[in-house]
């Protein structure tokens, strides 16, 4: 297998960051809490990656447990991603797009993606996380106008009980934190992948999440922040950002699901035991 | 060439003999040329194949040199058959064999096959003299400042053409062969030291381990010499009908083969950005090479997913659509009886239908098409209303952007479609879905470990700087971009 | 199994739609441009103005020069019924996508936003900056109005608010800063027709008047063009305004820009300033300086100004009304203490005095 580099890695796991971003709810909590707690979770993550990664690899009849148990997990987390998704996609553009349809889709699709091999999937996810984050920022340069420093505030009454749901949270959805262990075995350089990977989750979620704090206010607590602030940003060429907000948050669940699907079918291999096959 | 065990057609001790083997190898063949003769007492045969083998340069270069060398004394056949094959040089190309059948290929080839009474040996002289075209303008590949030859479809013309822009000693090139039936002489290209030799050798035996009857153009090898099971959308061998583009890329260290009766050299491996280089951009300033490459991406852009884009915004995203813009589209659309989806599938494939009568029609028509196209199509349906003029205006572009990168216009015409179709069908979600198709097949395509999307993905520094620009004159003096240094590490499983 | 079967399931189950149960496509729909809410006897009145292309070419239908719209109207409960009546009025589903404005007419008080406008804050199709402007008349007269100016009538009203808003004779107020607004006092544009609808040889035109004030989602007063100007002065939006100063011998009009306004939050005991240093630029001309006879009168400027501004101040403070956003800001910078005052933002305001100083510099 050929090595990934650090970037690949890092962009891959960064799919899952995007995807997560464009749905996140607050559910009424402050926003610049949410952002505290999600590069907390960030870092936390981080953490636990590495310490996984020191652990020495199983062999024999364990190393196929944990296999078995890793690809029930992976599949698992695909399924939640996708009927997550599915019903995402249902809240935000109820007329269009029917659940069972848009889920044989992007199964279909997925799988169809995870075919293609782990280099296919990070590759496209490296071009995947630029374009998102190219978009992000020129939506963002599109609210601008209505951005305000004042309402970046901390006045909640419980900040800290806040600041600890939001945490928990964030990392009750890192579900890319297996699939994240399983590829820094893979990576030239696994920390410095990590370590990239928690920091562009940081400063992407922090990034977007202090312009619709600071453009939305409150407003934004109650909802989708970014979908909303994605219907609030306006340029001149594109007059609304929800569209394409639709087609990177599509993109990027797609790579991720496929980079669990292909993380399942390679806990599958070690299972059966078969040995990777090489190019000839 | 190695010989082949067949004693029905090998050369017989007589004349006569092998004369009627070959006739009868050849089944009678009408464009035998057979004619004998005696020189200085010896009985000799000259076998040719009507219309491959001059008889200008026969007679000077072989017959009648053969005559004066053999001088007045009596000759016995071995001492003939010595001086023509061993003691004389009439031609630079010369072969022995005798074999028959092998003969009979490089007949095929334009040689001239000499027997001697008493010697089981033919001796055969190339004399090619088979009509050809000349060498042009390249069919496809134009440009400004750089040359105005093309490869033709004779494989020995388009050697010298590439040895004389690569006039150095490690430009190797190698003959192979390929059609049992065709016996199709291919040209395998590269330069020793910086070629990858892992990749040279590959080639070498996939060719030939061909198991095809005919070779007759480039593109039917492609499919054998590319990775994967052919389902990839790109291909990562390239082509191209220009001696300066394949000594530039041999000079970055790729194998190109040139195949005789085809003028398009295949190029092993190509990049997906390569289609985004032209000749004169070697030419040109560096910003106004960075203007044109953006021109050509954005054409790219234009040619493939606007139509799908423009489709899911107005059908399902009509937002996201300046105000002005969408009140002018549904003012124009109000009148027409179908959709927009099905307006643009409509209009879409009349313009493939419309390119492919001017690839296929004869020139005497081609005033025709351009009136049927551009009055009647073009301003009638718009004036019926059959057609709105905002969607005449988006394929006029889509199809003027098509047009600008050739290299990819099977990828181009297809996946437009598809991108319509997904976007008329399911918006920005089809788009998406399609995009990320795409996009893993492209980035799992490649070639003795280079893959076909860098140095896009994965990323290169150094390479990126060709992408949207060409390297400065200096850094060009310094170092030239090898491809080798793109390829990743070996070992790949799925 | 192979991948390209993949590949063309895929395909397969995106062309048989993954999506369109019974969608209309978009450019089948009504657009509506401009929306109005007056008070009916059944609650609300809405009236819509919907994209009608008065074209004749037969190239395209949009003509310019025509108004291009039609315009539909019903009663009912709430917003979101009166606008279901219009639809069935139409017989065409609405796309309201590109409203460009809505209307408030006499008595419409949004003291309840998200109520008011749920309709549109349900729909992901809805634009959170779409302008508010209220009228003492009707809405439903303002967009009935025959206006030619721009593709469609309603931008006609958009472009008249944002040039009001640019030239500080009005306020501008989109749906999110209602929605945003913490102490629920926020000013919109106040518009007026010029002319009458029955006086065919006269066009009618669209006029600002001024700006409508809502305290707590109520209506409570006006401000005048000044005391737009002193607003948006104290705001720091970029604007360009117009002052006239009397001096010794003429009235001479001096065009100010904005450079900003710094605004700083201090603790002094138990009280709460809030400072604001608005910094405007006076544009020179040589007429003027010919006619004053040399020097700009920066410091009456200066002191007008300052007059004016702190006379806005005065005004909301003994209105209640937090235009200014003080409460945003001492939120910022002492949360704090805004939580302690979360429950009556009068007591928060009544803790806050304000200081301004307005300095003019000649550009």
């Amino acid at each position: 297998m050929k090595p990934l580099t650090m970037y690949q890695t890092a962009a891959l796991m960064l799919c899952f960051t995007a995807a997560h971003i464009f749905t996140l709810r607050p559910e009424g909590a402050n926003l610049v809490v949410c952002i505290g707690a999600e590069t907390a979770a960030a870092g936390i993550v981080f953490v636990i990656a590495i310490i996984i990664n020191s652990l020495p690899a199983l062999h024999g009849w364990a190393g196929k447990a944990v296999s078995a148990l890793a690809g029930t997990f992976f599949l698992a987390a695909f399924l939640f991603i996708l009927i997550g998704y599915c019903e995402e996609v249902q809240f935000s553009f109820p007329e269009f797009y029917s659940l069972p349809m848009t889920a044989a889709v992007l199964a279909a699709a997925t799988v169809y993606c995870a075919s293609m091999g782990l280099s296919g999937c990070v590759r496209s996810a490296c071009a995947a996380v630029v374009m998102t984050v190219i978009v992000l920022a020129v939506m963002s340069g599109g609210a601008a106008s209505g951005f305000d420093p004042d309402r970046l505030n901390l006045a909640v009454s419980d900040r800290e009980g806040q600041f600890t749901r939001q945490l928990i949270s964030a990392l009750a959805r890192s579900w890319e934190l297996p699939l994240l262990v399983l590829l820094m075995r893979r990576t030239g350089r696994p920390v410095r992948a990590a370590a990239l990977y928690a920091l562009g989750r940081a400063a992407l979620t922090a990034g977007i999440l202090t312009v619709c704090a600071g453009v939305l206010g409150s407003v934004g607590q109650e909802r989708q922040p970014v979908m909303m602030l994605a219907s609030f940003a306006k340029t001149v060429i594109v007059e609304r950002f929800d569209a394409l907000m639709l087609l990177f948050w599509t993109l990027c669940t797609l790579l991720a699901g496929a980079g669990l699907l292909w993380a399942a079918w390679h806990c599958l291999q070690g299972v059966m035991g078969k040995a990777e096959r090489r190019k000839a | 060439m190695a010989e082949k065990k067949n004693d029905r057609y090998a050369v017989a001790g007589t004349v006569n003999e092998t004369l009627d083997r070959l006739k009868k190898l050849l089944g009678g063949s009408a464009d035998l040329n057979t004619a004998d003769a005696e020189i200085n007492g010896v009985r000799c045969a000259v076998a040719t194949i009507e219309g491959m083998a001059s008889a200008q340069l026969l007679s000077e270069l072989v017959l009648r040199p053969m005559a004066e060398l053999a001088g007045s004394e009596e000759q016995t056949p071995q001492s003939l058959f010595s001086l023509i094959s061993e003691r004389s040089l009439l031609t630079a190309d010369r072969t022995l064999t005798s074999s028959l059948e092998q003969a009979a290929e490089l007949m095929f080839s334009g040689f001239a096959a000499v027997f001697v009474e008493g010697s089981q040996q033919a001796v055969l002289f190339g004399v090619q003299g088979y009509e050809k075209k000349a060498v042009n303008e390249p069919t496809g590949e134009h440009n400004v400042m750089g040359s105005q030859e093309g490869f033709t479809e004779v494989l020995r013309t388009n050697i010298s053409l590439v040895r004389r822009r690569m006039k150095t000693p490690s430009l190797r090139l190698e003959q192979l062969r390929a059609g049992s039936r065709t016996g199709t002489d291919i040209c395998l290209a590269y330069l020793a030291g910086r070629a990858d030799s892992a990749l040279v050798t590959e080639l070498k035996r996939r060719i030939k381990g061909l198991e095809l009857d005919t070779v007759l153009t480039s593109g039917m090898l492609k499919p054998y010499l590319e990775d994967g099971e052919g389902v990839r959308l790109f291909s990562e061998i390239g082509s191209t009908e220009r001696p300066d583009v394949v000594c530039a890329r041999l000079n970055e260290g790729r194998a190109v083969l040139l195949i005789d009766g085809s003028p398009f050299a295949l190029i092993c491996p190509s990049l997906f950005v390569e289609s985004f280089r032209t000749v004169d951009d070697a030419c040109s300033k560096p910003y106004f090479v960075l203007l044109m490459r953006v021109v050509r991406f954005i054409a790219f852009f234009f040619a493939v997913m606007f139509p799908g884009i423009y489709v899911a915004a107005a059908n399902f995203h009509p937002e996201a659509l300046s105000l002005k813009l969408l009140l002018n589209l549904a003012a124009s659309e109000s009148s027409t009886p179908y959709s927009l989806f099905v307006e643009m599938l409509i209009i879409t494939v009349l313009l493939e239908l419309m390119k492919e009568a001017s690839v296929r029609m004869p020139k005497a028509v081609g005033s025709a098409i351009s009136i049927a196209g551009g009055l009647v199509i073009g301003d009638a349906a718009v004036k019926s209303g059959i057609i709105s003029s905002p969607l005449l205006i988006i394929v006029g572009l889509t199809a003027t952007a098509s047009f600008v990168i050739p290299g990819l216009s099977q990828q181009t015409s297809v996946l437009r479609l598809v991108y319509i179709l997904a976007g008329g069908t399911s918006g920005f979600f089809g788009i998406a879905v399609v995009s990320a198709m795409i996009m893993c097949n492209a980035a799992a395509t490649g070639m003795g470990g280079i893959p076909y999307t860098a140095p896009l993905l994965p990323f290169s520094r150094k390479g990126a700087a060709d992408i949207l620009s060409r390297r400065s004159p200096k850094a060009l003096e310094q170092s030239h971009t090898v491809i080798s240094e793109l390829s990743e590490r070996e070992g790949v499983s799925r | 199994m192979k991948r390209v079967y993949f590949f063309l399931t895929a395909m397969l189950l995106i062309f048989t739609s993954a999506g369109s149960r019974d969608t209309v496509a978009s450019l089948d729909r009504a657009m509506v441009h401009a929306v109005g809410i007056d008070i009916s006897d059944e609650g609300y009145s809405v009236t819509l103005q919907i994209f009608h292309p008065d074209g004749e070419g037969s190239d395209t239908k949009l003509d310019p020069g025509k108004s291009n719209m039609l315009v539909v109207s019903a009663p009912a409960a709430t917003v979101e019924r009166a606008v279901s009546l219009c639809e069935d009025k139409l017989g065409e589903f609405l796309f309201i996508g590109h409203v460009q404005v809505i209307v408030l007419g006499r008595g419409v008080e949004p003291k309840d936003p998200e109520g008011l406008f749920s309709y549109f804050l349900k729909s992901r199709e809805s634009y959170l900056g779409v302008q508010l402007a209220s009228t003492d008349g009707t809405a439903r007269e303002l967009l009935e109005a025959e206006l030619t100016e721009g593709a469609v009538a309603a931008q006609n009203i958009v472009s008249v608010i944002e040039r009001s808003r640019e030239n500080s004779d009005s306020v501008a107020c989109d749906l999110l800063s209602v929605l945003n607004s913490e102490s629920g006092d926020y000013a919109m544009p106040r518009l007026k027709l010029e002319g009458s609808s029955e006086d065919k040889k006269k066009e009618q035109r669209l006029l600002s008047d001024g700006a409508q004030v809502f305290t707590d989602g109520r209506r409570s007063f006006t401000l005048d063009v000044g005391e737009c100007a002193a607003l948006a002065h104290l705001l720091g939006e970029e604007h360009r305004s117009v002052v006239e100063l009397e001096t010794d011998s003429d009235t001479a009009g001096f065009t100010l820009k904005s450079e900003g306004t710094e605004v700083s939050v201090l603790k002094q005991g138990d009280r709460l300033l809030c400072r604001f240093e608005v910094e405007l630029s006076v544009q020179r001309d040589q007429s003027t300086a010919v006619r004053l006879g040399g020097e700009l009168p920066l410091s009456e400027l200066e002191k007008k100004l300052t007059s004016e501004s702190q006379a806005l101040s005065k005004r909301l403070y003994t209105e209640k009304t937090d235009l200014l956003n003080l409460t945003r800001r001492i939120k910022a910078k002492y949360p704090q203490v805004w939580l302690d005052c979360s429950e009556s933002a009068d007591t928060l305001l009544s803790l806050t005095y304000v200081e301004i100083k307005v300095s003019c510099v000649e550009k």
